[in-house]
């Protein structure tokens, strides 16, 4: 569906990002249509390209925006009597004349888009059947059902993205606005099929897809007319604000940039699309009246007379007079006259106040107070956004109403301000957790990555047993296990710095889909070629890396600053649920299904991961700097310096790298357990296990206790947890000791981990948190790996237990070392005072493999 | 508005008394042969079918929405019993439901009645002519169509003719050749209504049952086609709203607009525009100096005012109009502005845009013009610019136009 209306350049760029997801999809469909077509399918995929090249100009208008493109009705025909090949490349022959008549904007991803829906509704049509029904008209019902199915979650999706509406409400009012035509379609298609059911001869089936097409076109005929006159209409509308925003050079395009952010403004308001377009109207032609005010009193730099104020208002009745002048727009009249009133009374030209001026009208004073303030006027410069939802703010209740103003806060991305919790509603507060899974751009970046990760488990049970079936080698497992995690530190830093540079969610969902693609292709590679495959997972973790450091710098424009320690924690509850579950859970499939049917599970826990993080309802680029971009060398120099010129950064970074020396005890354990404490390969596993349950349970319990325990101090109580553990295991090695390590490791491995991450995330400003997070994996990767090689010599010289013991003393030494030097800068200044600016992350952590 | 029947030319009368006769003498005919009760179905489900008011044609002329109704029963029925059905049905609901004039009914009754014959038998005589199946039905249907439709329109091409004393010919190729998307639209439900009677075979009642749910259809489609009225009213309001805009901004602007859009169409018609065409013409006449208002200011005096229209009139789903507007200061010999486009090279819409406001401006006597001249002046002032600045084709074309729209008296 093609929005109607103007439409805003920052669209371009969500498009990007659909255009990648539907053109690999699209690409795959084509070229596999294009290997399996047969010389018979040829007059038909003629027939299809003709006709849907002839529809594709006569879309049905749906009131008031958007429209449904006919090229089903041929396609749906062509596909049950001729074959899916047919219906696919005719489809893609027929969108060539069109690129000629049409821009290819909005046509390319709404085709590429169809022929996604239509591959997918051969894949249904090919699998289910109606009992009762002849074969082909039974096709035709089921694709055209799927078909509908598809169109409507994808358009639903689309307009999300593009307008902002979310995705329920976008649902909502596409099944309202289409269903009906889908179902004309469906009926038009199945009949039109079913009239050569019995027929054999060839050419009585070619012209089925013309016969569906031709009576479509003259159900819908008057309906297509009425649209095209519908968006000349639109377009005389926005020529008649344009005709004002050219007077006044400083407006120039300010009605159409205002009705735009109206219309999302009213939608969040919870406006149905009539009156959202109401608002839009209206919006457009608020100011019309100035045509009537003589231009050098609109472009005056200096402050009005009072007479020239006074002309200056006459002019809302004047735009008064123009729009009833035109009887359709009737209904916006009422909003145009009071658009300069103001709640508290003390507008023009009535003096209306609170209720009694219509809500379209107090949205439209509201967004054209913003739209002026962050645009260039003569007397001042522009100021960001964010500043502007400010200023707004400090009028909310006077000027403005402050629904609105939250709401214009909401369109445009702004973060909240963070709240002082009133104590009055203190008490009855419920768990900070479930406040945060009742926030829908939490809980769907929540789910998606839960089940991306689920799926990640399930998928390394079944690569590693896989490739050691069929190499029968423990080294290839191990060349395995490398492939696919090298690139977490070597490519850190990079993704780190790209991600603070580009949309996140973008990113998150192209590297979902991008692993979703690579994990579905491997099955038939890794039997034909293992190195082939080795590179497939080394592309694979590139996309993990990126995709990581971008769920970070997501998070702070998600998760309010005082939630993050308890998003951080239920992130890594759900990681180690995940853990224990999908290791399970993939040796069950395996037994059950084989290894390829995993592999396409975990490719569609990838997609299902993309297709949540987009439908998070947050702005596109939110919490990117505004900054010109400067190379990226730079930007990694920025985020290292960052870290070390600021106190508080610097000593949680010598405490990483303190503290997590200890996780090279990982190296250590094995040939300790087995060879000294003369443990079985099952009592090992259950040492592990128990440390499996140490790590749960403590990240449960942060999840359930707020935000308390989230400050430096306890980093380090936490550090020295694990390097007691450490001790432990070095000093007693011993079966019952072992288990009470593993534990204890668990508890502080974890629980050092969330509130590392959290105060580090806390105190940084948006823009630089991917760095953040991405040196921070660094200094961690760094610090294990000095820890395994020295330490690991020293096991081979003296033992495993003086070693771990070593181990745990050193670490447990420089934690403590660190907080009594560096650490007293912290403690002397009570806390960085909090901008509002800082960013609120936090998440899964890396650290945590 | 009533008229009176004898108030008619003669040979009016007689034509309309003749084919009144010639409809009772082959309905007398038909009586006998025919299926009375299937007739009698056809007659309430016409009569019926008057209950919706025509509505005018997008395309042009009034549309009934029956027309359709007609090539569906043609298709299905035999052509005696769609004689009776048709020509009964209608003259009884015309009398009841729309309160026609007796003449009026009448007439109406054998202008369909008696196509509908005619196109019913075309139809099944090459339906069996062909091996049954879907393409013989699509065949028949399409010469149901186009016989109905030539044969109804040359009749009301006869009245209309005859009553305001239009030439004949042309006037019928006009209507019958302007109007054919329309025309054949009608057929694809038929077809299918025809295939699912044929292949049930459900009898008399089912075929009427088909009959008449092609009939509800038709609420519909008008519903649309008032709609589509509406949305052309209010983008007529809004360009006037804008002109209105671009008047305050330069008085005259206004009727200045008004004239150059009539004689720009003219001129268009006669250098055989598409409708198309001729409709992005009239609005990019009317709107074309809207690029004016952003000179108010020397701000954009580096961008040529009509690239500035060109560019606010792309808005319009119609690329022409910012095209015309924007090329309505080019020159054919290529010393134009803003893009020095030369010849042809320019949209024809343009070159005509181009003579037409040099036209107007100088009888009006706007800028640069100092004062109004007389036809023949403007006409001259023309002829001078002829093959330098204007078209000299556009020129010749225009000027008849011009003497016949603009001749003698004097309008300004």
């Amino acid at each position: 569906m093609i929005m109607t209306g103007l439409e805003s350049q920052e669209l371009h760029g969500r498009r990007t990002y659909l255009l990648a997801i539907f053109g690999s999809a699209a690409v795959i469909v084509l070229v596999a249509a294009i290997r399996s077509v047969t010389a018979a399918q040829l007059p038909a995929i003629v027939v299809a390209a003709i006709g849907a090249a002839i529809l594709d100009r006569f879309p049905i208008y749906l009131n008031p925006t958007g429209e449904i493109p006919l090229g089903g009705v041929i396609a749906i025909p062509t596909l049950v009597l001729f074959g899916w090949q047919a219906a696919v490349i005719g489809g893609t022959l027929a969108l060539l004349p069109a690129f000629l008549i049409r821009s290819p904007r909005n046509l390319l991803i709404l085709d590429l888009e169809g022929l996604t829906i239509l591959a997918g509704a051969a894949m249904v049509a090919s699998t289910f059947q109606i009992p009762g029904i002849s074969r082909e008209v039974g096709a035709a019902i089921v694709a055209a059902g799927a078909a509908t199915f598809l169109r409507t979650v994808f358009a639903a999706a689309r307009m999300h993205a593009e307008e902002n509406i979310s995705y329920p409400r976008a649902l909502r009012y596409l099944c309202a606005a289409t269903l009906f035509h889908h179902l004309v379609i469906l009926i038009v298609a199945a009949v039109a099929v079913w009239t050569v059911e019995s027929s054999t001869s060839i050419l009585d089936r070619l012209f089925v897809p013309f016969l569906a097409a031709a009576v479509t076109l003259q159900l819908y005929l008057p309906r297509i007319l009425r649209g095209e006159e519908q968006r000349r209409v639109l377009a005389a509308v926005s020529i008649l604000a344009a005709a004002v925003d050219a007077k006044d050079a400083y407006t120039a395009d300010h009605s159409a940039s205002v009705a735009q952010l109206c219309r999302r403004v009213a939608r969040v308001l919870g406006m149905n699309e009539p009156q959202a377009q109401q608002v839009y109207l209206g919006a457009l032609l608020h100011d019309v009246g100035k045509t009537v005010v003589p231009p050098e009193i609109l472009r005056k730099p200096a402050s009005l007379t009072d007479e020239e104020r006074r002309v200056v208002q006459t002019h809302v009745d004047a735009g008064v007079r123009i729009v009833q002048s035109i009887r359709g727009l009737a209904e916006a009249a009422p909003v145009v006259a009071a658009s300069h009133e103001r709640p508290d009374g003390r507008g023009y030209p009535r003096g209306l106040a609170g209720e009694a001026i219509p809500m379209a009208s107090r949205i439209i004073l509201a967004v054209d107070a913003y739209d002026a303030l962050t645009s260039n006027r003569t007397y001042r410069r522009a100021i960001s956004p964010a500043d502007a939802v400010k200023e707004l703010e400090a009028h909310a209740g006077t000027q403005f109403d402050p629904r609105i103003v939250a709401a214009i806060r909401d369109v445009t991305g702004v973060p909240r301000a963070a709240q002082a919790p009133s104590p009055a509603r203190a008490p009855r507060r419920p768990p900070a957790w479930t406040a945060l899974l009742r926030r829908p751009a939490f809980t769907l970046l929540w789910v998606g990555e839960m089940i991306s990760f689920v799926g990640d488990q399930i998928f390394f049970v079944a690569l590693t047993l896989w490739v050691l079936k069929l190499t029968g080698s423990v080294t290839m497992v191990a060349v395995t296990l490398v492939a696919a995690t090298v690139g977490q530190g070597l490519l850190g830093l990079l993704a780190g710095a790209m991600v603070d540079r580009t949309d996140r969610r973008g990113v998150i969902i192209a590297t979902d889909v991008g692993r979703a693609l690579v994990v579905a292709i491997l099955p038939f590679v890794l039997p034909r070629s293992l190195p082939l495959g080795f590179e497939l997972l080394v592309v694979m973790n590139i996309g993990t890396v990126f995709f990581r450091a971008a769920v970070f710098a997501l998070i702070p424009s998600i998760v309010p600053r005082a939630d993050l320690a308890t998003a951080n924690a239920l992130f890594q509850t759900t990681q180690r649920v995940a853990e224990i579950i999908g290791g399970v859970l993939g040796g069950l499939l395996i037994a059950a299904f084989g290894y390829a049917p995993v592999f396409y599970l975990d490719s569609a826990s990838f997609a299902a991961s993309a297709v949540c993080v987009a439908m998070i309802p947050i702005a596109w680029g939110a919490g990117l700097s505004t900054a010109p971009a400067r190379n990226l060398r730079a930007d990694i120099g920025e985020g290292l310096a960052y870290i070390w010129h600021t106190p508080l950064h610097r000593v949680m970074a010598w405490l990483a790298i303190a503290g997590y020396m200890t996780l090279a005890f990982d190296a250590l354990l094995s040939p300790m357990a087995i060879k000294t404490a003369g443990l079985t390969a099952v009592a090992y596993g259950v040492i592990n296990s128990v440390m499996g349950l140490g790590k749960m349970l403590t990240a449960v319990a942060l999840t359930g206790t707020g935000t308390r325990w989230a400050n430096v101090p306890f980093v380090v109580a936490m550090f020295l947890v694990t390097a007691f553990a450490v001790v432990l295991f070095g000093a007693a090695p011993l079966y019952p000791t072992l288990l009470a390590g593993a534990f204890l490791f668990g508890v502080g491995n974890i629980a050092s981990n969330i509130a590392n991450a959290t105060v580090s995330l806390g105190n940084v400003p948006s823009a630089l948190a991917g760095r953040l997070m991405a040196t921070r994996q660094a200094i961690i990767a760094v610090s294990t790996l000095a820890g395994m090689l020295v330490f690991g010599h020293l096991g081979d010289v003296y033992g495993p237990p003086v070693a771990l013991a070593a181990l745990g003393l050193t670490s447990g030494m420089g934690v403590a070392a660190v907080w009594f030097t560096a650490g007293r800068a912290l403690r002397e200044p009570k806390q960085a005072p909090s901008d509002p600016r800082m960013a609120i992350p936090a998440g899964p952590d890396p650290a945590m493999k | 508005m009533r008229e009176s029947f004898h108030e008619f030319p003669l040979a009016l009368q007689n034509f309309l008394k003749g084919l009144c006769l010639a409809y009772a003498l082959t309905a007398a005919w038909a009586v006998p042969h025919s299926n009375l009760v299937a007739a009698a179905g056809l007659v309430v489900i016409f009569a019926a079918a008057a209950l919706i008011r025509p509505v005018p044609n997008p395309f042009g002329g009034i549309s009934d929405p029956g027309s359709g109704l007609i090539v569906a029963a043609a298709l299905l029925w035999q052509p005696q019993d769609v004689l009776l059905g048709v020509g009964i049905g209608t003259f009884v609901g015309q009398l009841i439901f729309r309160k026609y004039e007796l003449w009026r009914a009448l007439f109406n009754t054998a202008g369909w009645g008696l196509p509908a014959l005619l196109a019913g038998v075309a139809g099944h005589k090459a339906i069996s002519n062909m091996t049954p199946g879907l393409i013989a039905l699509i065949v028949g249907a399409v010469i149901v169509a186009t016989v109905y439709r030539v044969v109804n329109t040359s009749l009301f091409a006869v009245y209309r003719s005859q009553r305001w004393s239009w030439p004949l010919l042309p006037h019928m190729r006009r209507s019958i050749f302007s109007q054919w998307p329309s025309h054949l639209l009608a057929a694809p439900l038929a077809v299918v209504l025809a295939i699912i009677a044929s292949r049930t075979g459900w009898g008399i009642w089912s075929g009427l049952g088909l009959t008449a749910v092609y009939l509800i259809a038709l609420p519909v489609a008008r519903q649309e086609y008032a709609y589509y009225h509406r949305s052309r009213e209010m983008l007529d309001e809004t360009v006037e709203a804008v002109v209105r805009a671009l008047e305050g901004a330069d008085p005259g602007a206004r009727t200045h607009g008004d004239r150059v859009s009539e004689l720009a169409a003219e001129t268009g018609k006669q250098l055989s525009m598409s409708e198309h065409e001729l409709l992005a013409l009239r609005l990019a006449a009317r709107l074309h100096d809207v690029g004016i208002l952003a000179e108010i200011d020397d701000q954009n005096a580096e961008e040529h005012h009509a690239a500035v229209g060109g560019r606010v009139l792309a808005r319009f789903p119609e690329p022409l109009i910012g095209q015309f507007v924007r090329a309505h200061h080019e020159r054919w010999d290529g010393a134009g502005a803003p893009d020095g486009l030369r010849g042809e090279a320019i949209p024809l819409g343009a070159r005509i845009l181009a003579v037409a406001e040099i036209y107007d401006s100088a009888r009006a006597g706007l800028p640069p013009f100092d004062a109004p001249m007389t036809p023949q002046e403007a006409a001259r002032n023309l002829t001078t610019l002829q093959g330098t600045a204007l078209d000299p084709d556009v020129v010749d074309v225009f000027l008849k136009v011009a003497e016949r729209l603009d001749g003698g008296q004097d309008k300004i």
